[in-house]
């Protein structure tokens, strides 16, 4: 069995997006895969038991009936933190390490995810260095594609992991990006020993939204066309202008959601005529039923919300972007990056597994 | 008869026969109680005097009106050439489906509760729509006042009272308005000559009554209310040759921000922008109205008076203030004040007092009488420099104004020139006016406003005399284009890269800027080498939209040194205005010489698809918002009106001993312009900024495009 740990340098980098790729790519070659996340950060309740949002959707993803207290051991959140300040957490390495012997059973491969960061979990002994060495996992540094920073922190991060350094995914590198990540910056990687598995490019449809998962977010109510409720919106615009300006704008956008009041039937429609996934009509307005007609007729949902139209702004702009992958569009284009991009084949002769397919 | 058939469409045909002039109505829905509509529609089919066969349908009355009343639609015995339908909107698709069964050609929807009301009305509106086309029926309504046809005569609605018999033909998107304008008509002896409420044109449009009126010989103007149009570009064309059989007056309600987003919401549609009314009624000759008093004020002297055949206008009046203000506003409505000739101021000085004028205003004195009208009135018509004459009246103590209104009447009646009144007042003119006007001569209370009028109706002289001119079908590649714009489709992207925006102009065979994009220094040598020097780079980054506030335009590169240097300095330039920004790489471009700027586009309105716009370019642009739009297909006489409606013509004509600009270069971009977006219904959006303009034959060059694509 080997495992993989897979850390970022920062959050919002993809760390799930890639693990369920992974192993359901994995899972195709014939391999049995696990998955834990020792350290999360955003807790959830199902079933009366807390476990990370992330480590969930992972598990659910992958229908793994692990339990989840061995899957999501720890959290670090605000209220966990001072609480490991004041007294101390016990032994995290000992019950991680038997939580993953437990996991691992029949398993050829484990994908352990990492914290936010790679020094996230230090307060519980469960920072990624501390993790590899007890889980005796290679670290995959997924590394979000900066043009002047990742050569940098691919340099350190294989100084700081020493022989537990397994290589570098990047991750969100603009097309035109995508030649140079493959040629100067892989060979340039090589001759300093380490090993650039490939590239995932920055994608606009990773980043968006459901309107089902907007809609839930602002605790709003879908009025129309629910059945498109599945659909991706990647971007938000707010219309407070003129129909004529409103016009020339929108129609810039695609697959967009336009937030607008509830009384602004021109707006509204110039919204529907261009390419839009969703109308949120804010202050808790209904639209006029023939604009409501409109849109059930080419099947754009509007949802009305109680909040203000600023408010609603900051909500939907923090949505957007700070996605989860929790789409089944999502993952299929993921594992279509994964195939086309990664070289999995070296990735897995690096851990070992090659004799296995 | 058989010729106008000839030339009417199936539709048009069956409209007349059906909707116009059916021969049997069924009421159904008809009521025997006085508060109902069901009551009052068929109580003014009856009262209206019509002659047809009436058959009430109610299937809980025997007797209604003193009329049979029918139990169902297949009690009637022989199905009616029109059917009024006024029952719950939830009934309505069954009540069709029984009349299409029965063969049954036209029906209107007066009931509401449909599109308007709610998702459940949108449906049955369309079922009810569905199921009139699968037996071959027509459909006015739903949500409408009715329709009428003062010549049958038939008030097949809910307003009381007929309009007099006339020659307008009304078509309103407002039942409330078609109410008051009738209300007014039978005040000001105005005659319609059918009444026709669209309410939430479901079935048939705007376009098809249009076409319709245009048939009809009975009518002799067409006036609309509008606040949007069903498909814009049919009713372009449908109203393009209606405008060449007889005047169309247009009046459009919902133009501003306020009024566009009141009109949004009533119709359900977004309105057409401003610019696209203005090019639709210049391109299709009709005459908008800038307010309902002036619909009706141009409808009803239009389709009384004869339209003027030249700018000519003599003033008759008997005060000296009034017929200043008339000559005040000649000029600017576009009329000149005719040259009075010696042989008719002869005339009118053997009858005169001396005192009077026998110039233009012709000043007969305040204490002239009616004989002294007829005199003059007479001579300005008879005088061949004269198109139209406008009499004033001011009720001072001699003034015989019932009589003056006699002589003119008695005048008209034998000349074919324009003649309208402006006795002014309200109290002691008010009988004397309604005489006037019911003999057909309009009045118009305040001079200035009735300048105007004859002014638009000598515009409507002008548009039948413009020669007609078609589009021009240039060689291009279209199916290179089909095949650009499709691989972004693909992708899901709309907006077009630099380098593919050139092709698509070459495609089309519009003169561009040569123009590269390079992803590094290498290659951005070597594209400058193979243009040669001077070049301009432009940093290539999606995120930034102004490149001159970052340091991404460079002018006037010469050399290949040159070119290095400002790279270096302007990636470093753009890193630090916008550290985030994604770069592609630099945009060289052959740098072209100086001229006239202009702007030129493409943007697609939500309701008459593709308009071509040009403009002043330049710094100055934001200021002086020297733009004018069309509506494509574009024709040559059109290209050249347009650029010349533009206040920068002169600029373009050469100022003070400057050379004039290629004009024909310009024409010729715009018609191929036209021609790219009516090919390409998907590019939403285009702005060629600048288009250099060089002097007479030297041509034009386009610096800077940029496209949108969308549905």
């Amino acid at each position: 069995m080997s495992s993989v740990l897979v850390v970022s340098s920062e959050r919002y980098s993809g760390k799930s997006s890639l693990v369920v790729g992974l192993a359901l790519e994995l899972r195709d070659r014939g391999f049995k895969v696990g998955y834990m996340k020792p350290v999360g950060a955003y807790p959830i309740r199902i079933n009366n038991q807390k476990v990370d949002e992330d480590a969930y959707f992972v598990s659910e993803a992958l229908g793994l009936k692990d339990p989840l207290s061995d899957v999501s051991p720890y959290f670090l959140t605000w209220d966990t933190l001072t609480r490991y300040m004041r007294k101390s957490p016990g032994n995290p390495q000992a019950k991680v390490e038997a939580s993953l012997k437990r996991l691992s059973e029949g398993k050829d491969v484990m994908l352990i995810e990492g914290a936010q960061n790679f020094l996230h979990g230090r307060i519980l002994n469960l920072s990624a260095l501390e993790l590899a060495d007890v889980l005796q996992a290679k670290v995959l540094l997924l590394d979000t594609f900066n043009e002047e920073l990742s050569v940098d922190r691919i340099l350190s991060a294989k100084d700081f992991f020493g022989k537990w350094f397994l290589g570098v995914v990047l991750n969100w590198v603009p097309p035109r990006r995508m030649e140079f990540t493959k040629n100067l910056l892989g060979r340039y990687a090589q001759s300093q020993g380490i090993k650039v598995f490939g590239s995932i490019p920055a994608d606009r449809v990773l980043r968006s939204i459901t309107v089902n998962d907007l809609a839930e977010g602002l605790n709003g109510k879908i009025i129309c066309a629910q059945d498109k409720g599945d659909e991706l919106i990647e971007s938000m615009m707010v219309g407070a202008m003129g129909q004529e300006q409103a016009l020339r704008l929108f129609r810039k956008q695609a697959n967009k959601v336009v937030i607008t009041g509830g009384d602004r039937s021109d707006i509204q429609l110039a919204a529907l005529e261009t390419p839009t996934k969703s109308l949120i009509l804010t202050g808790g307005h209904r639209p006029s039923p023939l604009v409501l007609g409109q849109a059930e007729e080419i099947g754009v949902p509007i949802i009305i919300v109680d909040y203000d139209t600023a408010s609603t702004v900051e909500m939907v702009e923090a949505a957007i972007g700070h996605q989860k992958v929790h789409s089944p569009k999502k993952i299929e284009r993921i594992r279509g990056f994964i195939r086309e991009g990664l070289d999995l084949d070296l990735m897995l002769e690096e851990i070992g597994m090659h004799m296995m397919r | 008869m058989a010729a106008r058939s000839s030339r009417s469409s199936d539709k048009t045909h069956k409209i007349r026969e059906s909707f116009f002039e059916p021969r049997s109505l069924a009421v159904i829905g008809a009521s025997s109680h006085p508060d109902k509509v069901g009551y009052a529609v068929l109580a003014n089919i009856v009262k209206s005097g019509y002659q047809g066969a009436i058959y009430p349908v109610n299937p809980k009355a025997h007797e209604i009106q003193d009329i049979k009343c029918y139990h169902d639609v297949h009690d009637i015995p022989d199905p009616p050439d029109l059917a009024i339908i006024i029952v719950p909107a939830i009934h309505v698709p069954e009540v069709v489906k029984e009349l299409a069964d029965r063969k049954v050609p036209g029906a209107v929807i007066i009931s509401a509760g449909f599109k308007e009301a709610s998702l459940e009305g949108r449906r049955l509106e369309k079922e009810a729509v569905r199921l009139a086309h699968e037996g071959g029926m027509r459909l006015l309504g739903p949500n409408c006042l009715g329709i009428m046809n003062t010549a049958l005569p038939l008030n097949a609605s809910f307003t009381r009272k007929l309009p007099p018999k006339g020659s307008i033909g009304v078509i309103s998107q407002s039942g409330a308005i078609c109410t008051s304008l009738i209300d007014w008509a039978r005040a000001e002896a105005v005659g319609f000559s059918k009444v026709i409420s669209l309410g939430n044109s479901g079935d048939l449009v705007e376009s098809d009554f249009l076409e319709a009126l245009a048939d009809d010989d009975e009518t002799r103007v067409i006036s609309m209310y509008i606040e949007g149009v069903s498909d814009g570009q049919r009713f372009f064309r449908v109203l393009k040759k209606a405008t060449r059989v007889k005047p169309v007056v247009f009046f459009k309600a919902g133009i501003t921000q306020a009024g566009a987003q009141a009109a949004s919401s009533h119709t359900g549609a977004l309105a057409g922008s401003e610019s696209a009314y203005k090019a639709l009624c210049t391109q299709a000759s009709a005459l908008r109205a800038s307010s309902v008093e002036e619909l009706m004020e141009l409808s009803r002297t239009l389709s009384t008076q004869p339209v003027p055949k030249g700018p000519r206008v003599a003033i008759v009046t008997n005060a000296g203030g009034p017929g200043i203000i008339a000559s005040d506003s000649c000029e600017a409505a576009g009329l000149v004040l005719a040259q009075i000739s010696a042989q008719s101021a002869e005339k009118m000085r053997r009858y005169l007092p001396p005192a009077a004028s026998m110039h233009n205003p012709v000043d007969i004195l305040g204490d002239a009488d009616a004989l002294r009208y007829a005199i003059a009135v007479e001579a300005v018509l008879d005088d061949p420099g004269v198109d139209a004459v406008l009499v004033i009246l001011t009720p001072q103590a001699m003034t015989e104004i019932y009589r003056t209104a006699d002589e003119i009447i008695h005048i008209a009646r034998s000349t074919e020139k324009t003649i309208v009144c402006s006795f002014m007042g309200a109290g002691s003119v008010q009988a004397p006016v309604n005489r006037l006007q019911k003999e057909g001569i309009p009045n118009i209370p305040y001079p200035d406003r009735a300048m105007l009028v004859i002014g638009r109706m000598f515009e409507r002289q002008l548009e039948l005399k413009k020669p007609d001119s078609r589009a021009l079908d240039f060689k291009v590649d279209e199916e290179g284009v089909k095949r650009i714009f499709e691989s972004y489709k693909s992708r899901d992207e709309i907006q077009v890269e630099a380098e593919d925006c050139r092709a698509v102009l070459g495609a089309y065979g519009i003169p561009y800027a040569l123009y590269r994009t390079a992803a590094d220094l290498p290659t951005a040598k070597k594209v400058a080498a193979e243009m040669g020097y001077p070049v301009v780079m432009k940093i290539v980054s999606p995120q930034i939209l102004h490149k001159t506030d970052v340091g991404g335009v460079v002018l006037g590169i010469k050399s290949a040194r040159a070119l290095a240097t400002t790279y270096e300095d302007m990636m470093a330039n753009v890193r630090r205005h916008m550290p985030g920004a994604e770069i592609y790489g630099v945009g060289i471009q052959k740098m072209v010489p100086e001229g006239r700027e202009l702007i030129l586009g493409i943007v697609k309105d939500p309701q008459f698809g593709p308009m071509v716009m040009v403009g002043l370019g330049g710094i100055y642009v934001e200021a002086f918002k020297d733009v004018v739009f069309r509506l494509a297909p574009l024709t040559p006489a059109e290209a050249a009106r347009m650029l010349r409606e533009l206040h920068a013509y002169s600029l373009l004509e050469g100022l003070r001993g400057e050379k004039p600009s290629d004009v024909e270069a310009v024409e010729d971009v715009l018609l191929r312009a036209s021609q790219l977006a009516v090919d390409h219904p998907v590019l939403a959006e285009m702005d060629m900024n600048p288009l250099m303009v060089y002097n007479a034959s030297i041509g034009c060059t386009v610096v800077d495009v940029r496209m949108t694509l969308g549905g």
